[in-house]
């Protein structure tokens, strides 16, 4: 993309510069509530006002502190783990089923699993609580678990099934006609060429998951997960104690982000 | 992001990469079982739970037998609160997307067209919508509040004397689906850029055309199909949207996802909460079926 226009695309000084700044701006736009939040998470008042005040480090001691938080925090990272899990194993099997076969029910599948994502809200969330319901399956923690997969699985279909799309068959055949049977080619071939999408959507998926509000909201029942339980803390008490835990949970999707920059870049690209 | 499937031109590449092994039904039902499964038994059946409710008369856990009756969606079309946060949600969509669109397609453009790291400098915006919604929307509650940022910098300027109410009205709203949603915006609207030709608009400069006119005559016409579809994908969002309308907003703009939502979480009428999931369902599949029209188009051309 660099240079090779440049004819093109030569620049006259100013128009280049408003550009750039405009462009600029909007990068700060976009990042300033992540901003603010970390900057409230510091503050010694405990008004969330500007001008910020001093420093401090006590509304994390009192996130550290609450049990419920802790509590919350521990159950969303087991239903992200588990979920991450059943959604990029599924996913990987329609993935391959969907690129490899063709079978009846193929369409139905494929229209199922874009649906999925694109009508995905309070629509979605509270009719498999009234499915749950009606099946008498009270809310907690595995049907929560199952809300999570049945939504997010559908992300991880995408970015494998690109990756899928994108390698040369050639491999495979070459696998199968030197006498490997199907299951030993996917091992040993198909597998570690997808093993990069794999894990860039297994990342995708723990940070979905980690942060889902509306299914966890209907589905946990007694329980709590911490999209859940910040939930509640915002609309009716108001420390920055919240700041401090929405600063601990938003370092974990930039190491995410930091970590598939680094390693997928090429995975990152599929998504666009 | 979801923006995967906005790449209209993996679908046939499926059915041309894919004829291998046509048959063996049963193993590949065996390899697709378990997702068949999860999109089948909670994602499809809901949706017909859903609608079952919606005509029936009460749930059956209150009478097991309950009548069916179309009620529900009369009263979900007769009673103001319902029809007016339908128009008023259909309102703030559009409105959003059109101001995410105006202020996310230079930036889509500078990414696609100008920029060195593109692809980089992407990532790095989208890092916030790495975290929970949750906490996006909770911030920008704290940044339009009477003592936020907003009010401070037009205060210290001598704009104002008195803080402007930013939040729980339309502003409110409006910023929080604006910014809530901008990744549906910008990602499909990078995707759409990067394909244009570089020669047509090299081309158009060398008959004579500046820049404006290029992007007036070549690059725009080319994107439509592109932007579309982002702007349908940001509709479908906003329509989906609960936490910007129960955050930043107040009694008098409420949005009917967020009335759904209000309706479920407070053990109000789940019959007619059905109704309404089921129209708001039904404005989705328009939406995505628009979609997808759009994505054959952009194949075709």
């Amino acid at each position: 993309m660099p240079d090779a226009g440049k004819r093109v695309w030569r620049q006259t000084g100013w128009g280049r510069k408003i550009f750039g700044l405009y462009v600029a701006a909007y990068l700060g736009y976009l990042l300033l509530p992540l901003v603010i939040l970390v900057l409230y998470a510091f503050n010694s008042s405990e008004y969330l006002i500007w001008p910020i005040k001093g420093f401090t480090l006590r509304w994390f001691a009192e996130a550290f502190s609450d049990s419920r938080l802790l509590k919350a925090t521990g159950n969303s990272i087991f239903i992200g783990l588990v979920t991450t899990f059943f959604s990029t194993f599924f996913g990987m099997l329609l993935a391959y089923g969907l690129v490899r076969f063709r079978f009846r029910g193929k369409r139905l599948l494929e229209t199922l699993n874009i649906l999925a994502i694109i009508t995905y809200g309070v629509v979605s969330a509270v009719s498999v609580l009234l499915w749950f319901h009606a099946l008498g399956i009270s809310g907690g923690i595995w049907p929560t678990i199952i809300g999570h997969t049945t939504f997010i699985m559908p992300f991880a279909v995408m970015v494998i099934r690109d990756r899928l799309l994108n390698f040369d068959m050639a491999l495979e055949e070459a696998a199968m006609d030197l006498g490997a049977n199907p299951l030993h080619t996917f091992r040993d071939v198909t597998l570690p060429l997808i093993m990069p999408a794999l894990l860039a959507a297994a990342l995708f998926c723990f940070t979905i998951s980690f942060g889902e509000f509306l299914l966890a909201f209907f589905l946990i029942g007694n329980e709590l997960t911490l999209p859940v339980y910040l939930y509640g803390l915002m609309r009716f008490t108001f420390t920055p104690a919240v700041n401090a835990a929405a600063t601990m949970i938003i370092s974990l999707p930039i190491l995410a982000v930091i970590i598939v920059a680094i390693f997928f870049r090429r995975e990152v690209r599929s998504l666009y | 992001m979801p923006d995967g499937m906005m790449d209209s031109s993996k679908t046939p590449a499926s059915d041309r990469r894919g004829p291998g092994p046509a048959g063996s039904g049963g193993m590949v039902w065996l390899v697709v079982f378990p997702a068949a499964f999860l999109l089948v038994v909670f994602f499809l059946i809901p949706m017909f739970v859903a609608l079952r409710y919606s005509v029936l008369s009460t749930m059956p856990f209150f009478d097991p037998d309950p009548s069916y009756t179309f009620a529900n969606y009369i009263r979900v079309l007769t009673e103001p609160i319902y029809l007016r946060s339908f128009m008023r949600t259909a309102g703030y969509a559009v409105t959003a997307s059109i101001i995410s669109l105006v202020i996310s397609y230079p930036v889509a453009y500078y990414l696609a067209r100008r920029a060195r790291r593109g692809a980089l400098i992407l990532l790095v915006m989208l890092i916030p919508f790495w975290t929970s919604i949750i906490l996006r929307v909770f911030s920008w509650k704290i940044i339009l509040g009477s003592s936020g940022i907003i009010n401070f910098l037009l205060k210290t300027a001598g704009l104002i004397d008195l803080p402007v109410q930013l939040l729980y009205n339309r502003t409110g709203i409006i910023f929080g689906l604006v910014y809530t949603y901008t990744p549906f915006m910008i990602l499909p609207l990078y995707a759409t850029l990067g394909k244009v030709p570089r020669e047509l608009l090299e081309a158009s400069e060398d008959l004579g055309r500046n820049k404006i006119q290029t992007l007036w005559r070549v690059t725009l016409p080319l994107t439509r199909s592109g932007t579309m579809s982002a702007v349908i994908l940001v509709l479908l969002a906003c329509f989906g949207d609960v936490l910007s309308a129960q955050m930043l907003g107040g009694a008098n703009t409420l949005m009917i996802s967020s009335v759904i939502f209000e309706t479920f979480m407070g053990g109000a009428n789940w019959n007619v909460g059905s109704a309404l999931s089921v129209i708001v369902f039904g404005t989705l599949l328009l939406l995505a079926a628009v979609l997808t029209w759009l994505g054959r188009e952009v194949e075709h051309a």
